[in-house]
């Protein structure tokens, strides 16, 4: 009869795997429970964490959607104040549009990646031949990372 | 018992690692299990009147993997038939990292 070997592990061993899977978790979740409104003020980001992020083709904004690691497009709100001294913020009924690419050679990232375009607000407005803006969403549209393409929608009259 | 255990903590770990997270300039705490939670997106209040009409825009990323969806102010202003905006707030619903959804909500008349 074949003897049978069970593996066992001992209790430094399971506390030791036990805590390692906890800080993997905590580490994994962490950017779920850290706020990092940064431009609304609330959340002051290192500029060295916001290049990084910058140059990995990841975009910042105040108000980010989940995204998809393999393919994003979703529209969602830039600006997002709209009390205007109680009178209210007018829906335009025109839109202008300005857009930035990004686009990384991957194993070279960050340092082979580009980016380029006139994603200004003011580009936008002057698409639009508007006079006055009343507020802007965003649109994004990501694959793999490797090409990033951003718009600003501005609406006005 | 005790690999399985590993296992499914691995396959946790990596399907929340994989799932991208919400950013917004107010976010309540979140649970990494479920989430379902509404919040302040226009936090700066300057005597705003109370919109008497509401509408809607969604987002939403299926295991961090694909995200679509149209979550802007100008969809949820059409959705509620609504020309001048007051305030709004936002949704946000996760399960796991396996299905997240976002939701723009303007109030106006």
């Amino acid at each position: 009869m074949r003897p049978t070997t069970k593996t066992r592990h001992g209790p430094l061993a399971r506390l030791g795997g036990l805590l390692l899977g906890a800080a993997a978790l905590a580490v994994v979740t962490a950017g779920c429970a850290i706020p990092r409104g940064a431009t609304a003020g609330l959340s002051p980001v290192s500029p060295a964490v916001t290049s990084a992020q910058a140059t990995s083709g990841a975009w910042i904004a105040p108000v980010v959607p989940p995204p998809g690691w393999i393919f994003t497009q979703y529209q969602a709100p830039l600006d997002y104040r709209f009390a205007n001294q109680g009178a209210g913020t007018t829906v335009g009924t025109r839109m202008g549009t300005s857009e930035a690419s990004y686009l990384r050679i991957p194993l070279f990232s960050p340092y082979l990646s580009f980016a380029w375009d006139d994603a200004s607000l003011r580009e936008a407005q002057r698409s639009g031949a508007l006079q006055q803006a009343d507020y802007v969403d965003y649109e994004v549209l990501s694959v793999l990372g490797i090409y990033t393409n951003v718009k600003f929608h501005v609406y006005g009259e | 018992m005790y690999r399985k255990i590993v296992a499914m903590a691995g396959a946790l770990a990596i399907t929340v690692g994989l799932s991208g997270c919400l950013v917004a300039p107010v976010m309540p705490p979140m649970g990494a299990v479920f989430t379902d939670y509404k919040a302040p997106l226009d936090w700066d209040q300057q005597a705003s009147q109370v919109g008497a009409r509401e509408g809607r825009s969604e987002t939403m990323s299926i295991l961090g993997l694909v995200a679509l969806g149209d979550g802007s102010i100008r969809e949820a202003a059409r959705d509620g038939g609504i020309t001048t905006i007051h305030g709004a707030d936002y949704e946000y619903f996760n399960v796991l990292g396996i299905y997240q959804r976002y939701t723009t909500i303007v109030y106006g008349d």
